[in-house]
């Protein structure tokens, strides 16, 4: 013991001695010059957190380690410190800081200086290791509940047996009667009459309906006042709006020029009507997810069309940039954004956040954010011509089994004619030259249609449901008899399908992407990497091509014009795109048509040189002869047989049977042949000329996903496209309770949906059904809607969530519209907002546990809505093309729509207006509608005098009290003032007007009057009353 | 539990109490809820931030970054004499091209710049010329969006929302951030200005400096009598809706709201009243010059320092529609585009340094002049200059910032920066430091995260202080 002491003692002393001063200097040089730098430039990698490369450079013992690159710090021999030389970028494989400008001149000679003195290192204890690595177990435990599959839950015992109305009252009863408070009474009827028609619908009662109702607020009737507003068609209109918000709708692309999403629309109408039809949650999110992809569609019960595909638009309703300069990045945070929306929207899960590292908080690891980001990779943006796609498939499909049958009895007969008169061909058949069959000299291929087991995507008719394969017939479409069998296999443009339109008003796409003209049929390679840069196209006819890289769609300049370009070729011939600014790049190949003209797609290879035709192969006649017509007579009989099996995979054989087609008569085989061929392509024609008949022509267009070959994205080191990692297979998160699912060839969205709407998934049901509560009762269970995760909030009532998730899964079949009325029938919900409880106030001043309804300000539409209603100008025409925004001189900047709509948007309800990006309504902004950029469940509800201001001075507002005060003396012409202003506040309010109210009003009558100088029935002195009374707290609060 | 999320109505009130959604005011009101009003974190230097937006990217060797290689070498190939060059918007790479204008020694700092602005230049002793500023993007939109909000998309806060949700604004009948429009909206359009996800009442408040200033400012009524009316007949019905809402919170504050609105309506025409500015003032900013745009813009910086004077915290100013929509875009003809744009600029943004410095004003309020990037130091065919992210100039003044200084430097060459590089974030960390906030405190709750305006980056460029 004492020994020890004092060989401390002694230790303290020898430092202290003569160098104290120095060791001083370098302790101050080491903490100011030396430290400081480690701490702000290297710590953040090379730290107690992360300890990049094993190692860390937090403590001296760690430096005097050795590391991968030799020792890191020698002291006294900067040059052999490898963490001196990283500093001066000498080495290029080790520089420092990495991927950062290098440290000042300065800082580096400090560092060179520190070594030189012997890398003074003040004796200080190692700190510990802050050790954060992922770990997936871990990570759930932090948050288990949101992990766990929601059960039903025990009805909880209650005090107050009276009070409930049904399972929900129990649980938020619970909740109070636990924390010593008593839920407010019930709202006055007229109330929660008005607050349900907002909640419902978000347009007020008819003031009929009030009175009605105030004569009868038994629970029946009340029951019967939810149906009829569930009923209402109103009612998708209202919720839809709630879901736009979700997926960040819009129908413009933002960024410089506001370009025009062409016919987004018809997605905001799917909702609608999906929302009326109470579309189940679960069918609803798989159509979202994979409506292209389902085996029977859900059909349009009016029209017969294909609802499901429409779902599939979400994704591209984000902001596009055009000539982005670094166009992968712009894919990166295209994809970004969709993967924020989806996860936030179906998961309530901020996967985002993922991208650079694994999620800070959550179980989600980078690598989740890249397997997600796979399905997005292979799933495309087309416009689909939805409106007849299902009927015109079917006849498509007619078509080919037409074919099929044909070729099938063709093929039948021509074996039979053929087969007694091989010898007699043999020896007359010379062997033809392959025209088209090609080395690919140094070609990788991307797409070859003689190739079976090729892959590839088409959507439209055009092109058939399949492709032609080699030793197809080719049927003639006239009266000859000249029966051609394929060499090559081929996409090719049936003329059948020109007479495909689109209907009028359908909007063509913006820039020259040119997807609409697409519709009508497409050919679609899958996606690859550009290798040289130099694609080459086999092709006949005439192709606008899409070249799809990076997933760039808007494309109008001044970069990427090169990928799209028309490719012409009278003749089968090699065409080349020459993509090779774009080395490297992932893209897939649209081919389009052009006008009627005919085109056929063969082959698709890339690499520095066009393929070219082998030499044609020749038999010198004579020379061969003798051998040659056993060799032909084996060679035809192969042909023969091949073609009776339907599997005639070459090209000799293929041009067997086109020789003997064509030379029917030398090789002596009946004379009949010609007519008896004739019959049956007349009879081919006539039955072709029926289906065409049947064609629906004219179609709009909507956005769609297209399934693309399946493409996985890699993990992309710190979020950086140029450091790519391993790949990320497509798949939910890990944390989800699921085996990874066999995706096939596609994307596997189908599969991806069908794990969402699991009833074991654990987060899909409790998020729609807390953004229900949210909606209707102004706060969720869990407030942070988008966010279950742990930046999120806590859920109030979990046990009520749980039990609320349970049934709307497994009583409810996912219905949303009963759910809306098990909620709005509750007791809770009929709760007044009155502050009057002040304990309560007091102990619970952000009403968390429910002891009273909120006040709600309504939305931005709904206040709009509100006032055309309450003034009578109310369209309530359903869907159709939006209604252009209203410009003032505060809906401006560039790519402005060149035309304003009309002021009062034509009477039509809110969300018929349009959504361009840049150019959002001055009042719906004032009134917190969020700028579509990504998944917004819960709106900002501010209070501002700007509110004030807009509903005192905004023309709208002053054109709807105009519109109000004519339609209020028109129908009540005879009524006194005071029966009119009675009448005002049933309109306005839904409620019967106090004496105090009407006392004030008809003094403001009086003084109106006075100061315009008319008499008090003139329409300037209402104008002036009813612009006053939009102004009222009331006509934008619920109580 | 969570404050972002569960904002009590006295948070609400102080962070979000005035506001004018799409174009709006904001502001906040320190005197009825005192204790509220958040804090500066530490003492600011400068009150107010005028930035004085060069949309469309100024040429920095045209104008502040003198490289006489460009002499030398002009009309050669560049990717012989600068070597590999970065990829540009426009794909149009021409010559090596030397500056059309004359450089020469300014003020007693002598610091190098053209003749570009010559009267802003006569004042060169007060700027601090940043000459290594970067930004990550070639393309404008995302450039402004980068600028305004650090994110190159749209959706984030403006910094102007992020300074006024900081620290809130002297004054409670103006907005606390005013966008003066001198006819040119940016790319990317008023969500410049956005107030991205914190609440509206952040958002920057369009300002007209001709036609109708501020949206729904003025009234339908003719006569001020009516107004009042009905503004009475409002509060009377108004108290017995509250009556039935049994004093609710949010009814109660939108009474007051009411208020502060018909302050509003006549502050506002106070405001950009001019007449009671003297004749010399008019002059001073080129209110009476030959140039419509220079008139245009210097009506638009007077009404920037009587904002100023008001206690507006974070002042913007657009430049005028000099050549349609063209504005320093510069591909074409850079002698002729920047000849007029800096015709309309120069005598005001001068008049207003002049005019701050001498009531006393520059030292408190930071001046800031930038592009969203500047322009190759090669021409875009013959006579223009492409997008350069690379490397460009800024200048700031007043409000902390030591001025007749210069900061880093590009290469011979004017293309990218080499020495003490900044960012975008930099930039925006450096200015909240100046007005009393630190960056990295800075943060509002998004859907699970802590958001700022620097994000995860930003350096306080301490070099530049006085």
């Amino acid at each position: 013991m004492k020994s020890s002491a004092i060989f401390s003692f002694s230790c303290i002393c020898l430092f202290a001695f003569a160098p104290a001063i120095y060791a001083n200097d370098r302790l101050e040089f080491f903490e100011t010059r030396i430290r400081p730098t480690l701490a702000s430039h290297c710590l953040e990698c090379h730290g107690p957190q992360k300890a990049e490369s094993d190692l860390r450079l937090d403590h001296i013992s760690f430096l005097t380690a050795e590391g991968s690159y030799g020792p890191v710090l020698v002291p006294g021999q900067p040059k052999q410190s490898s963490l001196y030389v990283s500093l001066t970028h000498a080495n290029k494989d080790l520089m420092m800081p990495l991927e950062r400008e290098k440290l000042a001149e300065r800082v580096i000679a400090d560092f060179e200086k520190w070594i030189v003195d012997g890398a003074f290192w003040p004796n200080e204890p190692i700190p510990a290791a802050v050790t954060e690595k992922f770990d997936l177990a871990t990570r759930k435990n932090r948050l288990p509940w949101i992990w766990q599959t929601p059960e039903a839950q025990t009805i909880p015992k209650l005090e107050n047996t009276r009070w409930p109305r049904g399972g929900i009252d129990h649980f938020v009863l619970a909740r109070l009667e636990s924390a010593g408070l008593t839920p407010a009474p019930d709202a006055a009827p007229e109330t929660w009459f008005r607050r349900v028609h907002f909640a419902i619908t978000g347009l007020p009662p008819q003031p009929e309906q009030v009175q009605e109702f105030l004569a009868d607020t038994s629970d029946q009737n009340r029951e019967a006042v939810v149906d009829r507003l569930l009923k209402s068609p109103h009612f998708g209109e209202r919720w839809a709006r709630h879901w736009m918000d979700l997926v960040r709708y819009a129908e413009s692309r933002g960024h410089e020029s506001d370009f025009a999403i062409a016919n987004a629309w018809h997605y905001r109408d799917y909702l609608i009507r999906a929302l009326n039809e109470d579309v189940p949650f679960d069918q609803f999110v798989i159509e979202h997810i994979a409506g292209d992809l389902l085996p029977s569609p859900r059909i349009n019960q009016e029209s017969g069309f294909n609802e499901s595909i429409l779902a599939t638009a979400w994704p591209v309703f984000g902001e596009e940039v055009h000539s982005p300069v670094d166009i992968r990045q712009d894919e990166c945070d295209r994809i970004d954004n969709k993967i924020d929306v989806f996860s936030k929207t179906f998961l309530g899960l901020t996967v985002a956040c993922a991208r650079c590292h694994d999620h800070k908080f959550d179980a989600i690891s980078q690598q989740d954010y890249y397997s997600l980001a796979g399905f997005f990779l292979s799933s495309h943006f087309r416009q689909v011509r939805f409106q007849t796609s299902l009927r015109n498939g079917r006849i498509a499909d007619e078509l080919e089994s037409l074919y099929q049958d044909t070729q099938q009895q063709l093929i039948q007969w021509i074996a039979d004619r053929f087969r007694p008169h091989l010898s007699q061909a043999a020896a007359l058949y010379r062997p033809s030259t392959d025209p088209q069959h090609v080395q690919y000299a140094a070609a990788e291929v991307i797409l070859d249609f003689s190739d079976p087991n090729h892959t590839w995507q088409t959507s439209g008719n055009a092109f058939g449901q399949s492709a032609r394969q080699v030793g197809d017939l080719i049927i003639p479409n006239d009266s000859s008899t000249d029966l051609q069998v394929r060499l090559l296999g081929a996409a090719e443009r049936d003329p059948i399908w020109n007479s495909l339109k689109l209907s009028p008003g359908n909007e063509a796409d913006s820039g020259s992407l040119n997807a609409v003209g697409r519709a009508a049929g497409l050919v679609s390679t899958p996606t690859f990497v550009l290798n040289d840069g130099r694609v080459h196209v086999f092709m006949q006819g005439e192709t606008q091509v899409y070249a799809a890289v990076d997933s760039h769609l808007m494309i109008t300049g001044p970069l990427h014009k090169a990928l799209v370009k028309t490719l012409k070729a009278p003749q089968p011939k090699w065409l080349t795109l020459d993509l090779r600014g774009y080395q490297g790049h992932r893209l897939h190949l649209e081919f389009g048509p052009v006008g009627d003209a005919p085109l056929s797609v063969f082959q698709v290879v890339q690499g520095p040189t066009s393929p070219r035709p082998t030499s044609p192969r020749t038999i010198e006649p004579g020379k061969s002869d003798s051998v040659s017509k056993l060799e032909n007579e084996q060679l035809l009989g192969d042909a023969v047989d091949a073609l009776e099996k339907r599997n005639i995979r070459s090209w000799q054989h293929a041009a067997a049977i086109s020789w003997l087609c064509k030379n029917a008569a030398q090789i002596g085989v009946d004379s009949s042949f010609a007519a008896e061929l004739k019959k049956i392509v007349a009879n081919y024609q006539s039955r072709r000329q029926e289906l065409a008949a049947q064609i629906q022509t004219d179609s709009l267009t909507a956005i769609a996903l297209m399934d693309g070959s399946g493409v996985n994205e890699r993990i992309l080191k710190r979020g950086k496209h140029q450091t790519p990692g391993e790949v990320a297979r497509r798949q939910l998160p890990g944390a989800f309770p699921f085996e990874a699912a066999d995706l096939g060839r596609g994307s596997g969205r189908l599969q991806l949906a069908h794990q969402l709407i699991d009833p074991d998934n654990p987060l899909t049901a409790r998020v729609i059904v807390n953004r229900i509560w949210h909606h209707l009762l102004g706060r969720g269970i869990v407030a942070s809607v988008d966010n279950f995760g742990w930046l999120g909030s806590r859920p109030t009532h979990p046990e009520l969530l749980d039990d609320l998730a349970h049934q709307f899964v497994h009583q409810d079949h996912w219905s949303i519209k009963t759910m809306i009325k098990r909620i709005v029938l509750s007791r809770t919900f009929a709760m007044s907002s009155r502050p009057d409880d002040l304990a309560a106030e007091k102990q619970d001043p952000n009403n968390l546990f429910v002891h009273r309804m909120n006040v709600r300000r309504l939305e931005s539409e709904a206040i709009r809505d509100n006032l055309l209603a309450v003034s009578g100008r109310l369209d309530l025409t359903l869907y159709g093309k939006p209604v252009p925004v209203h410009l003032t001189e505060f809906v401006i900047g560039r790519g402005r729509p060149e035309k304003s709509g009309p002021l009062d948007g034509e009477g039509r309800r809110s969300i018929y207006t349009s959504v361009r990006r840049n150019f959002l309504p001055t009042m719906m902004l004032t009134f917190d509608m969020p700028i579509p950029f990504s998944t917004v469940g819960r709106r900002n509800v501010t209070n501002v005098p700007a509110q004030t201001l807009a509903m005192m001075n905004d023309k709208l507002v002053y054109q709807q009290a105009n519109v109000w005060a004519e339609e209020l003396l028109s129908e009540f012409s005879d009524a006194s003032a005071a029966e009119k202003i009675r009448q005002m506040y049933w309109q306005a309010f839904g409620r019967a007007v106090m004496d105090e109210e009407l006392d004030a009003a008809l003094v403001a009558i009086e003084s109106f009057a006075e100061l315009h100088e008319v008499s008090g029935d003139d329409l300037k002195v209402w104008t002036d009353l009813c612009h006053t009374m939009f102004r009222l707290n009331e006509f934008i609060y619920l109580r | 539990m969570y404050p972002q999320l569960e904002l009590n109505r006295r948070q609400l009130l102080s962070r979000g109490s005035l506001g004018f959604g799409g174009l709006a005011l904001s502001s906040m009101f320190s005197e009825s809820f005192g204790s509220d009003v958040p804090v500066p974190h530490f003492a600011p230097r400068a009150k107010s931030v005028v930035f004085l937006f060069m949309e469309g990217g100024v040429s920095q060797v045209d104008s502040y970054d003198y490289k006489p290689m460009l002499s030398q070498h002009d009309g050669k190939d560049p990717h012989q004499a600068i070597g590999k060059l970065e990829k540009t918007q426009f794909a149009n790479i021409g010559k090596v091209m030397k500056s059309p204008w004359n450089f020469k020694q300014w003020g007693e700092s002598g610091i190098w710049a053209s003749d570009l602005f010559p009267q802003i230049n006569r004042q060169m002793d007060e700027l601090c010329i940043v000459r290594s500023m970067t930004s990550k993007f070639p393309e404008h939109t995302s450039a402004n969006y980068l600028l305004h909000s650090g994110h190159g998309l749209q959706g984030r806060p403006s910094m102007g929302a992020w300074t006024t949700y900081g620290l809130g604004s002297f004054n409670r009948d103006l907005p606390g951030y005013v966008v003066l429009n001198g006819g040119q909206i940016p790319s990317g359009g008023l969500d410049n200005f956005s107030n991205g996800f914190l609440p509206a009442s952040y958002q920057g408040s369009l300002l007209h400096a001709i036609g109708t200033p501020l949206s729904n400012i003025s009234p339908n009524e003719k006569s001020g009598r009516l107004q009042q009316l009905k503004r009475q007949l409002a509060m009377r019905l108004n108290q017995s809706g509250l009556q039935l809402a049994g004093g609710a919170d949010e009814m109660e504050s939108a009474i007051r709201n009411a208020e502060l609105a018909a302050r509003m309506q006549l502050a506002v025409p106070e405001l950009i009243d001019l007449t009671k500015e003297t004749a010399a003032t008019h002059e001073l900013y080129g209110m009476h010059a030959k140039n419509k745009h220079t008139q245009t813009y210097g009506k638009a910086c007077l009404i920037a320092r009587r904002l100023v004077e008001r206690g507006v915290r974070f002042i913007e100013v657009l430049i005028p529609m000099v050549n349609g929509y063209q504005r320093w875009d510069a591909h074409g003809n850079i002698k002729q585009n920047h000849t007029s744009n800096a015709v309309a600029v120069d005598q005001p943004i001068a008049a207003l340094l002049k005019d701050l410095r001498q009531r006393g004003m520059l030292d408190e309020t930071l001046v800031v002049w930038s592009g969203e990037f500047g322009r190759t130091p090669f021409a875009q065919g013959g006579a223009g200059r492409d997008h350069n992210e690379h490397g460009f100039s800024l200048w700031m003044a007043g409000g902390g910032i030591k001025g007749g200084m210069t900061y880093g430097a590009t290469d011979p060459w004017g293309y990218k920066a080499v020495e003490n590089k900044l960012e975008i974030h930099d930039l925006h960390a450096t200015i909240l430091h100046l007005l009393g906030i630190d960056h990295t405190r800075l943060t509002y709750r998004f859907s699970g995260r802590d958001i700022r305006l620097t994000d995860v980056y930003g350096r306080v460029v301490e070099e530049l202080f006085v």
